[in-house]
């Protein structure tokens, strides 16, 4: 392999002459991807947040360096990673905002590269001179992504053009950055410009990050539907480029590191941990190569085996409607009456399936059983009723009643009373049904460990009651040693 | 196939059908999700099984099984499970609301096609006030038909009772009631949250949301079509009668 450091990227747009038409679409374009980080301040809510002196560019490209960083070491960055790196950064330049305020301007800041109040991608329009007329055109794109993980997680994740617009290298195609950047790499280690040679490398790990993007999404799209690639012109093609840049890329990257543990024995004291640095940083470049490349070459089987299963599939002939401007617009001249007989049917459509709800026996009884649950914290004041006595009523167990159970629950111990023997001594000691029940729901009333019982406990023994007037669990009744 | 594919086929059923659930949360569903990625057989059978019990396999991946239902499926959801006791004004408030909420968060035909679309965030009050902004639109341009508002609910569009559930007060408690605009689409967005169509940021007191990955697919999949084509057709219907009235 040539020394990349001596000749430019073939296909980088500085090794051909390009024409003014081509040159200037292309920067209209890099320039427009920049808007919406001027944008932010621009947005109502954020001016109503009275940010003072904090520079909310700044502010944006922080939150995409955190995402692009963690992006790095795993799926993305959660919210709470860029409210930190916001919360220090407001913090470094002697904000009196707390902490909570920090979280709000973070959500904002978010919510802005996101064009969350928009909800659709960033779009401007712009004109295209680089075809024979000039022709107006719409640019759409996006900067950061909200994205749920497998395991129900949320994270960020920067796009393409998120990474571009951090690391100033919009327009240019992932590969010719990457070799343009490896290139520099290399002439700066072998003239010894260290720190510039760190500062360079971690630009390429983050082209690195974007290449592992931007065939991930490939792969997805296999995934979701086939019949949105060809095999020539899309993946094909693509993948087979992919392949062999990669492998370019590991061979330049092992060079790249021998040279740099060459440097390192001979390296001054100011050096040396930069170039420690710097051989972290080449390494996990060429991991994720290696990794990436495992990848590509598991996508050809996994685009045949898709195209295989999805052709199966049935596909709607018809191209899905725009929600808002098809099906809701429309929806709101419907009469209340044409509206109202479409409910069920639309909650059908909407609703996923779900199993029906039904009562079920022993899930109800283990939550009759329950300890009763915490008070809501909200007070509520009443306000005291006239009320008047009514005639005595009296009580449904009688003081007979009352006198058998607590006698016959004096004689229980620690060994225990099983609830069908209390059951037949009561009985055998003349005691009315009423009194059985009473027994019964003092055993019920003992299973609760909050309830004030007298130092009764009752546990379910595991097997059915058999009694003429009760059924269900065969419980045992004992007194606590506590 | 075995008598113990049978099992695995009713787990999965079974795994399918609780909503929230995870394969990255759970191995024994994982293993499953990943059968029927691998096993044609099993994936076959466990799409007539789905079939014969009135439900649409809607897409099967690291997310989960996702299930739709069929016209006559006793899965579905009723609108008594939805809320008892509802008016016909307020069913067709909460139609609306749905069909906002699927508006919001996908509003062209592209976005919900798109593999790398980003989680949407929904907020109660943004919703509302988006709502609010579509009749008020469209109240502007039905001004000369201003006289109609005295009528019956049930023949009064849609987006006029909107706005009349945008007057309700609150309740005495500054809760959200069922009266509301708000309260509506408050409790719609409960309602997709326990279904794991969207996912509450925060507390149960919490106004913020964010639709998930299973959102997509059922409105892709389902709802984006099913209500496109239920709306036409009333609307068609409707202009049928109004024809046949005038002439």
């Amino acid at each position: 392999m040539s020394d990349p450091s001596n000749e430019p990227p073939s296909d980088s747009p500085a090794a051909h002459t390009e024409r003014w038409q081509e040159a200037v679409t292309r920067r209209v374009r890099a320039l427009l991807r920049t808007a919406p980080l001027h944008a932010p301040e621009r947005l109502q809510r954020l001016r109503d947040a009275d940010l003072g002196a904090v520079d909310v560019r700044s502010l944006a490209l922080r939150v995409l360096d955190v995402t692009i960083e963690e992006m790095g070491l795993g799926a993305g960055a959660r919210r709470v990673d860029a409210q930190r790196a916001i919360a220090e950064m407001l913090a470094a330049g002697g904000s009196p905002l707390s902490g909570d305020d920090a979280n709000a301007i973070t959500d904002l800041v978010v919510d802005a590269l996101l064009n969350e109040p928009r909800r659709t991608a960033f779009a401007e329009p712009y004109m295209d001179w680089s075809g024979d007329t000039p022709t107006l055109r719409q640019l759409e794109w996006k900067l950061l992504q909200e994205n749920e993980l497998p395991d129900g997680r949320f994270v960020l994740q920067a796009t393409t053009e998120g990474i571009n617009v951090y690391t100033g290298m919009l327009e240019y195609d992932v590969r010719d950055a990457q070799v343009a950047e490896e290139a520099v790499l290399h002439a700066q280690v072998r003239r010894g410009r260290i720190k510039d040679a760190v500062q360079t490398a971690r630009n390429a790990r983050l082209r690195s990050i974007e290449l592992h993007e931007q065939l991930v999404r490939l792969l997805k799209i296999v995934e979701r539907d086939v019949a949105q690639l060809r095999w020539e012109a899309d993946i094909g093609q693509h993948l087979e480029a992919s392949r062999e840049h990669l492998s370019d890329r590991m061979d330049a990257e092992r060079k790249l590191r021998a040279m740099v543990s060459e440097r390192r024995i001979t390296a001054s004291e100011a050096d040396a941990p930069r170039l420690a640095e710097l051989e972290d940083i080449i390494e996990d470049c060429l991991g994720r190569h290696m990794r990436l490349q495992g990848h590509v070459m598991r996508a050809v089987p996994a685009f045949l085996a898709e195209q295989e299963r999805q052709i199966f599939r049935p596909r709607a002939l018809v191209a899905l409607p725009d929600l808002e401007a098809d099906v809701l617009r429309p929806a709101l001249s419907l009469t209340g009456g044409d509206l109202s007989d479409l409910a069920p049917e639309l909650l059908r459509a909407f609703m996923p399936a779900a199993a029906p709800a039904c009562l079920y026996v022993p899930q109800l009884l283990d939550r009759l059983l329950a300890p009763p649950r915490q008070p809501a914290e909200e007070q509520v004041l009443f306000e005291d009723e006239h009320l008047e006595l009514l005639e005595d009523v009296a009580p449904y167990y009688s003081a007979e009643d009352e006198r058998l159970v607590a006698e016959l629950l004096s004689e229980v111990d620690e060994h225990g009373l099983r609830i069908s023997a209390a059951l037949e001594r009561i009985r055998a000691r003349g005691a009315e049904p009423r009194a059985t029940s009473l027994l019964v729901l003092k055993a019920l009333h003992a299973f609760s460990p909050e309830s004030d019982t007298g130092g009764l406990e009752t546990l379910r023994s595991g097997e059915a009651l058999h009694d003429a007037g009760f059924f269900g669990d065969e419980l045992t009744v004992y007194r606590g040693t506590a | 196939m075995k008598v113990d594919d049978a099992h695995d086929l009713g787990l999965l059923l079974r795994f399918a059908l609780t909503p929230r659930r995870r394969p990255a949360q759970d191995p024994q569903y994982h293993q499953l999700v990943q059968r029927m990625q691998r096993d044609s057989t099993f994936s076959d059978a466990f799409g007539r099984l789905a079939e014969g019990a009135g439900l649409i396999v809607l897409s099967v991946d690291d997310y989960g099984v996702t299930l739709g239902c069929t016209d006559d499926s006793p899965f579905a959801m009723r609108l008594a499970d939805f809320r008892s006791g509802m008016s016909a004004a307020d069913r067709a408030v909460y139609g609306v609301v749905l069909l906002a909420i699927a508006a919001w968060c996908f509003p062209k035909g592209s976005d919900l096609d798109d593999v790398s679309a980003s989680a949407r965030r929904l907020d109660v009050v943004e919703l509302t006030e988006f709502l609010v902004e579509l009749c008020e639109r469209l109240r502007d341009e039905h001004k000369e038909d201003a006289e109609i508002v005295e009528g019956d609910e049930e023949f009064r569009e849609a987006w006029r009772l909107v706005l009349e559930g945008v007057a309700s007060k609150p309740s005495a408690s500054g809760r959200r009631g069922s009266t509301t605009l708000s309260g509506k689409v408050k409790h719609t967005l409960e309602k997709l949250h326990d279904a794991g169509l969207v996912v509450r940021d925060g507390d149960a007191s919490s106004e913020r949301y964010r639709s998930t990955r299973a959102l997509r697919t059922q409105l892709r999949e389902l709802a984006a079509h099913g209500g496109f084509q239920l709306v036409r057709n009333a609307g068609e219907q409707a202009s049928t009668q109004a024809g046949g009235a005038t002439s």
